[in-house]
């Protein structure tokens, strides 16, 4: 089954069209990854799936239902969950307090909502920083923190913005092995990934898009060894064979 | 001496919001219990010194200033759930006031209806005026909400002012509204003594105090501190920021409105100036900024030790430099804003907390030998 469907999606600022008739969609269960160069309007394309922008043209299925106007609170209500590029922590609140505001989506009841929290800063490996102040946390800490308090909505999709950008190699491997403890949780991943390492061992697919258009999908193995792609995107930086 | 009371009483209520994460920092079980007897005790004692103090305060001028340290105290912890919590500077809180004071005043003066019934229609009155100043403004950010309820409370005013009859009611333009003294007693909210309405605004205090720490502590309170200093993360973690903002003004709104019938039985006389004006408003955000927006005891505190510098600034100066607390005032701010830029209460909070740490030490010590 689907959970998510994108057909011919465009958004447009003023005379810009950030995402230019995209089409993709994701199994249940699958990891999707999605890369371009910077500006291609991945960022562009979640915030339409999220409900930042109503999008221009095109349509959205989440579970079959489409979503174009909904507003982002319902849609994190209905299951899908995201992550910001640029992290938004809560900055003078706790560890604990950010990831409670995430539970508190799917519950109305203070302790539940601690224990909830706790449960995931616990899984996460990330209890021992419960009561620092996230304004003080490391740039990886943080990105953890985006992810601890979107889980913490119980999403059946997840829309991962960059999380792994400005990570020690062995941070990224470790936010590798997160996300893929996720998965086995049942939870649906959309992933946007710089780092190539990280994205090809992540996706089961992976879509590309250059200038808002999709130019090539399939398999990791399929989209390293596609022409357009790495003259567009990987360029002469990445030689992967 | 009873202002303690509340400061006491909101760390207590920190703390307790922390308690139950104390199991996992390696903090004793057995010491934190302990602190929370003391917290307890510490509360209990310092309200019973608060309900004490009128025996031991004689003199109606002190009691008259005391009561307004509560009355500030009170709305701007009303103020704070918007202001502090939802993270916007509301700076028309004086319509809630007028509001509340022309209301009951009005229906028992014209009505013979009893102010305590005036007192919760004109809070509902306010909720109406709450929803209706958010619902076009909370979209705005930073100082173009401030200016937009700016302009809401000196339209207000102005029409109070030049506005007779409305209808029926007799609102008396800039001239205002006299209560008689003639029926005093509680059920008509008018009293010779200063005592029972020492005894009505503690318990409101202690009221709104009681509402704000349940609200911090709910979804509400996490929904608002989280919408106000990120309101996209906030709804894409599913929290209609708007509605909540709204929820708050809503509360704020009524409350505040209560404290306006209050000012006007224990005046008994209200005018567009006294009560709708914007010193009260700028009076409200000035305690709130230097005591610590967003905090439980910060607009306590702050009006422990603002209301003093106004009262005596009014005494000494009225005549010669009127206005001269809202200097007073802004000099304050401003060193605060640089050295303490999230309160007095922080440091204080510390201090408490220090303090507390060390008897709670102290006792166990006691209690092993
Ligand atoms: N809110 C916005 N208003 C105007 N232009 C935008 C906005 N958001 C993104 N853009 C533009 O859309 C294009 C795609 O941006 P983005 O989706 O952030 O790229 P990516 O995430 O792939 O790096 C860029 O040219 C960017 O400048
Ligand atoms: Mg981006």
């Amino acid at each position: 089954m689907k959970i998510l469907e994108v057909s011919d999606l465009v958004m447009k600022f003023g005379g810009l069209t950030a995402v230019d008739k995209l089409n993709l969609s994701i199994d249940q269960g699958e990891i999707l990854g999605l890369i371009g160069p910077n500006g291609a309007g991945k960022s562009t394309a979640f915030n339409c799936i999220a409900g930042v922008y109503p999008p221009s043209e095109g349509q959205i299925r989440f579970n079959g239902e489409i979503i174009n106007h909904q507003k982002p609170w319902n849609l994190c209500k209905k299951g899908l969950a995201r992550t910001f590029q640029i992290v938004k922590p809560f900055a003078t609140k706790t560890v604990l307090y950010n990831v409670m505001v995430g539970a508190f989506a799917t519950t109305s009841n203070t302790s539940e909502a601690e224990e909830k929290a706790l449960n995931i800063l616990k899984t996460l490996h990330f209890e021992n920083k419960k009561d620092t102040r996230s304004s003080s946390l490391t740039i990886a800490d943080r990105k953890r923190l985006e992810i601890a308090r979107a889980i913490a909505t119980e999403p059946r999709l997840l829309l991962l913005d960059e999380v792994m950008a400005g990570l020690r190699p062995a941070e990224v491997d470790e936010m590798v092995e997160i996300i893929q403890q996720l998965r086995l949780t049942g939870i649906t991943i959309f992933v946007i990934e710089h780092i190539m390492r990280a994205i090809m061992a992540l996706s089961d697919r992976i879509v590309v898009i250059h200038f808002g258009k999709k130019i090539a999908q399939g398999t990791p193995r399929d989209v390293a060894s596609n022409e357009n792609v790495i003259k567009a995107y990987l360029g002469d930086e990445y030689g992967i064979s | 001496m009873t202002g303690k009371d509340y400061i006491e009483s909101s760390n207590t209520m920190t703390l307790a919001k922390k308690s139950p994460s104390c199991a996992g920092t390696g903090i004793p079980l057995e010491k934190k219990i302990l602190k929370d007897t003391i917290n307890k005790t510490f509360l209990i004692l310092l309200a019973v010194l608060a309900f004490g103090l009128p025996l031991i305060v004689k003199s109606p001028t002190w009691l008259h200033m005391i009561i307004l340290m509560y009355f500030y105290a009170y709305l701007t912890t009303s103020w704070n759930m918007v202001g502090g919590f939802a993270g916007v500077l509301p700076l028309g809180h004086s319509v809630f006031i007028g509001i509340g004071a022309y209301t009951s005043t009005i229906l028992s003066l014209q009505y013979g209806i009893s102010p305590w019934i005036g007192m919760i229609l004109g809070g509902i009155i306010s909720i109406f005026a709450g929803v209706l100043i958010g619902l076009p403004t909370f979209k705005m950010r930073g100082a173009y909400f401030a200016l937009a309820t700016i302009a809401f409370a000196e339209g207000f005013r102005v029409m109070a002012e030049n506005i007779d009859y409305l209808g029926p009611l007799k609102i008396n333009g800039p001239r205002g509204l006299q209560i008689p003294p003639l029926n005093t007693g509680l059920a008509n909210f008018m009293f010779t003594q200063k005592e029972p309405y020492y005894y009505i605004i503690l318990i409101m205090l202690m009221v709104v105090l009681g509402i704000t720490w349940v609200i911090s502590r709910s979804k509400l309170g996490y929904s608002l501190n989280a919408g106000g200093e990120e309101p996209e993360a906030a709804m894409a973690l599913g929290i209609n920021v708007s509605r909540a903002k709204l929820s708050a003004m809503a509360m704020s709104s009524f409350l505040t409105s209560l404290a306006g019938t209050f000012y006007a039985q224990f005046s008994l006389f209200i005018h567009p100036k006294s009560i709708i004006s914007l010193d009260i408003s700028f009076e409200i955000a000035f305690i709130a900024l230097i005591g610590g927006r967003g905090s439980i005891a910060g607009p306590v505190l702050g009006a422990l030790l603002l209301r003093p510098v106004s009262d005596l600034s009014r005494i000494y100066f009225g005549d010669t430099l009127p206005g001269l607390h809202l200097i007073i005032y802004g000099v304050v701010l401003i060193l605060v804003m640089i050295y303490q830029p999230r309160g007095i209460q922080e440091s204080l909070n510390k201090i408490y907390e220090n303090a507390l740490n060390k008897l709670a030490d102290r006792f166990k010590k006691d209690g092993a030998v």
